[in-house]
């Protein structure tokens, strides 16, 4: 679904976007290209969706992220690789995002900061679509939440907190 | 880069060069037919293995990435076009107008299936002609 929104798959039916809304798409398993640098693939990225931002900017904004932008972006270790890409997703300031999985492999640091940054973009008044399986890293932030079992959309949990959602879950899927 | 560069690297892409230039000898021999066929055997296996394309897709767009597919195979066919044209038959005539009309589609962003299909025609009808040509020379 994801894909399809992002335009990345074909697909019958239609997704209705608002014209000139720009879409950033984050991917559940980080790719990056060999001998490129952090600041390099920051730095492509940013020119492909137009952005023209300074290095300076981008090291200020690295201070929260703690990465060796100098290094090869694919020798960094998972979590590291998914700090990069939610840092140039920063920086491209996208006005819908799309995230699969954006918690899974994510360390300690990076989940703080996500978080964070996914409730300021709440507050700015931007859409987030993502999916996570981990309940807790996400019912307090989601306006809206709707779980898909087999490939259906069986629940909306909108409003639900975390232990009461994994409880019908429990008690309704898995027994 | 040099630093972190491996130097696995440099007698890998002599074996590289050397398999290449052992290919294009064996390929310079053979009838055009197998050129043909290693040129898209070689273009399905890269375009099937890369792992860029999600990336490249959500980075850029359809358009713009088809237009780049477009032109890094185009870059990759260049020694193939070389080849048919050092070897000036008609058939490499008629591969080189398909080859073209490949690329032409595919900027145009055009359904491949048409200028594939007709590259596969040239193909099956080059195998036919070996044939015909071998069942009047060989014996039996």
């Amino acid at each position: 679904m994801f894909r399809c929104i992002a335009g990345i798959e074909s697909y019958d039916g239609s997704v209705i976007v608002s014209e000139n809304r720009q879409i950033g798409y984050v991917n559940d398993t980080p790719f990056y290209y060999s001998y490129v640098t952090g600041m390099e693939y920051i730095e492509f990225c940013l020119r492909a969706k137009g952005k023209n931002v300074s290095r300076d900017a981008i090291e200020k904004l690295n201070d929260k992220f703690a990465l060796p932008l100098n290094r090869y972006a694919s020798r960094y270790s998972l979590g590291m690789k998914k700090r990069l890409m939610l840092l140039t997703l920063m920086l491209q300031d996208n006005d819908i995002v799309i995230m699969d999985e954006p918690f899974n492999g994510i360390d300690l640091a990076g989940t703080i900061v996500l978080r964070h940054w996914l409730k300021e973009m709440k507050a700015n008044g931007k859409c987030v679509i993502l999916s996570s399986h981990i309940v807790s890293a996400i019912s307090d932030i989601c306006d809206e939440i709707t779980y898909i079992h087999k490939g259906k959309v069986v629940a909306d949990f909108s409003g639900m907190s975390a232990e009461s959602i994994e409880h019908y879950i429990l008690e309704e899927f898995f027994q | 880069m040099i630093q972190e560069l491996k130097l696995m690297v440099i007698p890998a892409l002599l074996l590289f060069l050397f398999v290449g230039t052992l290919i294009v000898i064996k390929l310079v021999a053979a009838p055009i037919y197998f050129s043909v066929l290693l040129y898209i055997v070689l273009l399905l296996a890269c375009h099937s293995v890369r792992g860029d394309s999600a990336f490249l897709y959500s980075t850029f767009g359809t358009g713009h990435t088809k237009m780049l597919f477009s032109v890094e195979y185009m870059l990759l066919s260049i020694p193939f076009i070389c080849l048919f044209l050092y070897r000036g038959s008609n058939g490499g005539n008629d591969i080189i107008s398909s080859l073209v009309y490949v690329f032409l589609n595919a900027i145009f962003y055009v359904s491949l299936i048409v200028p594939l299909a007709m590259l596969f025609s040239i193909i099956i009808s080059g195998v036919l002609a070996y044939y015909a040509h071998c069942s009047d020379v060989l014996p039996g």
